[in-house]
């Protein structure tokens, strides 16, 4: 019993364990398998990145009509709803065109916003 | 006794030859008929721990092979006992006298997602799957992809259409 | 939930034990009750299964190692370690020396996390939520720990994967470990400075599992350990670099759910212990990272792996014939054993106020039952 009282005191003066989230977080180390970013110049279109996707998350699909001049092959989409966020495509990539970046903040209100284009439409 | 004492031992009372994967891993086949006088000369060694019961489906032979992997706390190492039935129909003793309820539970799982009937096994209940109506879903015949396809994608949803291409 | 089984006789019911009860996971046991006392108790599984085991024979080494991540969300680098253990087998590769320490390394603080899990879950379920929250509170800096190591606070996504791991470790990650370990010590304290007065009551006694049923059971693990069992796959089927440290096994004969608990805890500290040596020895040398390959063709051959996880013994039985897919891949959990022939033996004649402490000291998880 007396133990327990004592680390209830010690308890009293010790500061809280979590931090108060929206206004401050805790910060993220580098390395981190989050959102992914995507430069379509470097893309070769190679393919491995939806050939190696466990999840089947990624698609290779043509640009926009528009953009078919300057980009004539196919592209990775990715569907983050289905991601794992493994981090294959971006070990596989020749040329670094994909890359995992420290972005968690991905929850949405909009099913179709998950689906990330190679190119603007 | 260590791996080649019960590699002897297996020549002597049953004419089989056993092998020696590496240390503490002896794997040995026999006929299904002496699946559980193996078994028993084998819990009398001190084989008393069944890890698990696994079955291999070998579409073109048209064979079930299952494996029991037993390990003893005495001696410390694991038999593997493989044995082959055919696949058309399934069945082959049960090995619940031996082991008790850990066997049941292995056999009951199989029994689910093969359709091998243990026979002697009394509780051989659904445990997994519920409302399931097809085939024992991990049959290599069983296509899931075109199950799942057939029963829960739609052709038209943006982000399942191309599992249809 | 609940059901009168019986018009004439009113103290008879059918309980529902889960689902949807805060904490039990994704399973459920029918409690057959007359009065207080718990007459007979059926399992319920397979809320969680997944078919990996099948998922499996469609995927090559290194997405299966993503998949192994899935089997017990507590348990990811554990579950890894067994994957890609039998992998390695074989193919027989030669794993980097200092790759085989980090594996050991990430494994014991694995253990060390879920094992705190345990002891929030079984605070939790005799309504003691300090603990939860202190145990779940501390778990989160070895969660800070994984993610500046494998890029992921909860799955890992492979990281111990055939042939090694997929990154060295950080410059900053053993300073971080060692600070962690001080934090799991406080934890300790903290546990132990409490016991008397809450855990103690509620388990002391309760849930009497005696050595020869929890052979007969099919008891792994703590459980067993806490049986009277003294046996450790680490010790009497060595993998990785356990010969080479120096750690014990925790044994306690009363085979009760205090006696598992204190085994639990007991094991944190023998993992703390061997967090220590292993960051002792680590070499210093830099790793190349693993990434993964197209058309890398698993050899032909068959093993049976078999690790010592949190939660009891887990197996994985591969069969190879010589294509990039295993051909079989066989998932052995050791909560199958657990949660169904082992808590409806223990739960057969108990009362129902002792059914929480039952089942959350058998440190359960639904997903690796069902894979």
């Amino acid at each position: 019993m007396i133990k327990t009282i004592l680390e209830l005191i010690r308890n009293l003066f010790k500061k809280p364990m979590t931090v108060r989230f929206p206004h401050e977080s805790i910060e993220i180390p580098e390395g981190f398998r989050g959102e992914h970013a995507y430069e379509i110049d470097k893309c070769v279109s190679c393919g491995l990145c939806f050939r190696v996707c466990p999840n089947r998350a990624i698609e290779m699909i043509e640009a926009p009509e528009k953009h078919r001049d300057k980009y004539p092959k196919t592209y990775p989409r990715i569907d983050l709803g289905k991601c794992c966020f493994c981090g294959f495509c971006e070990d596989i990539c020749p040329t670094d065109a994909v890359k995992l970046t420290k972005n968690v903040y991905l929850s949405t209100f909009d099913s179709k916003s998950v689906i990330k284009e190679p190119i603007e439409k | 006794m260590n791996e080649l004492d019960l590699i002897d031992d297996f020549d002597l009372e049953f004419g089989v030859n056993a092998e020696k994967q590496r240390d503490r891993r002896v794997w040995v086949t026999v006929d299904r008929e002496a699946l559980m006088d193996v078994g028993r000369f084998l819990f009398d060694k001190g084989f008393e721990h069944l890890s698990a019961i696994s079955v291999t489906d070998y579409l073109d032979e048209g064979v079930y092979e299952l494996t029991y992997h037993l390990w003893s706390y005495s001696d410390n190492f694991l038999v593997t006992v493989k044995t082959k039935i055919s696949r058309n129909k399934p069945a082959i003793d049960s090995v619940t006298p031996i082991w008790g309820e850990s066997a049941q539970i292995h056999e009951r799982e199989l029994h689910e997602l093969f359709g091998v009937t243990f026979e002697g096994n009394t509780d051989l209940a659904p445990l997994f799957l519920e409302d399931w109506d097809g085939p024992p879903p991990f049959r290599k015949d069983f296509d899931w992809r075109k199950y799942v396809k057939e029963n829960y994608y739609d052709k038209e949803n943006e982000r399942e259409k191309h599992y249809f291409i | 939930m609940i059901k009168k089984m019986n018009e004439k006789n009113t103290t008879s019911y059918e309980l529902l034990f889960g689902p949807a009860h805060p904490g039990s996971g994704n399973f459920s046991v029918r409690l057959r009750v007359d009065g207080e006392q718990v007459t007979s108790a059926r399992a319920d599984p397979g809320y969680l299964h997944r078919g990996f085991e099948k998922l499996m024979e469609y995927r090559d080494r290194m997405q299966n190692s993503i998949l192994s991540d899935r089997v017990c969300v507590f348990e990811a680098l554990n579950w890894n370690l067994v994957h890609a253990e039998a992998v390695d087998e074989l193919t027989g590769e030669e794993i980097p020396e200092k790759a085989r320490y980090i594996r050991v390394l990430m494994a014991e603080l694995s253990r060390i996390q879920s094992h705190l899990i345990w002891y929030g879950a079984t605070s939790m379920g005799i309504g003691f939520d300090t603990g939860f929250k202190i145990a779940f509170g501390y778990r989160d800096y070895i969660l800070d720990l994984f993610e500046l190591v494998t890029g992921g606070r909860v799955y890992p996504a492979g990281y111990i994967c055939p042939g090694g791991v997929r990154r060295d470790l950080p410059d900053s990650a053993k300073d971080k470990i060692i600070h962690v370990l001080g934090k799991t010590r406080e934890m300790l304290r903290k546990c132990e400075s409490f016991e008397k007065t809450t855990l103690r009551h509620r388990t002391k006694g309760v849930g009497i599992l005696n050595r020869g049923d929890a052979l007969r059971l099919g008891a792994t693990g703590p459980i067993a350990r806490a049986s009277g069992i003294s046996s450790d796959v680490r010790f009497d089927d060595p993998y990785e670099i356990y010969p080479e440290l120096d750690f014990e096994i925790p044994t306690r004969d009363e085979g009760d759910a205090y006696a598992r608990c204190i085994v639990g805890r007991e094991e944190i500290q023998e993992s703390i212990r061997i967090v220590e040596q292993v960051l002792e020895r680590m070499p210093e040398k830099k790793l190349e990272p693993i990434k993964p390959k197209l058309a890398n063709k698993i050899p032909e051959g068959e093993v049976y792996v078999r690790n010592e996880i949190a939660r009891g013994e887990a197996g994985v039985y591969m069969k190879s014939v010589g294509e990039e897919t295993p051909y079989r891949c066989k998932i052995r959990g050791p909560s199958l054993l657990h949660m169904v022939p082992v808590l409806e033996h223990l739960l057969k004649g108990s009362q129902i106020a002792d059914v929480p402490a039952i089942y959350w000291s058998l440190n359960i998880c639904p997903a690796d039952m069902d894979r």
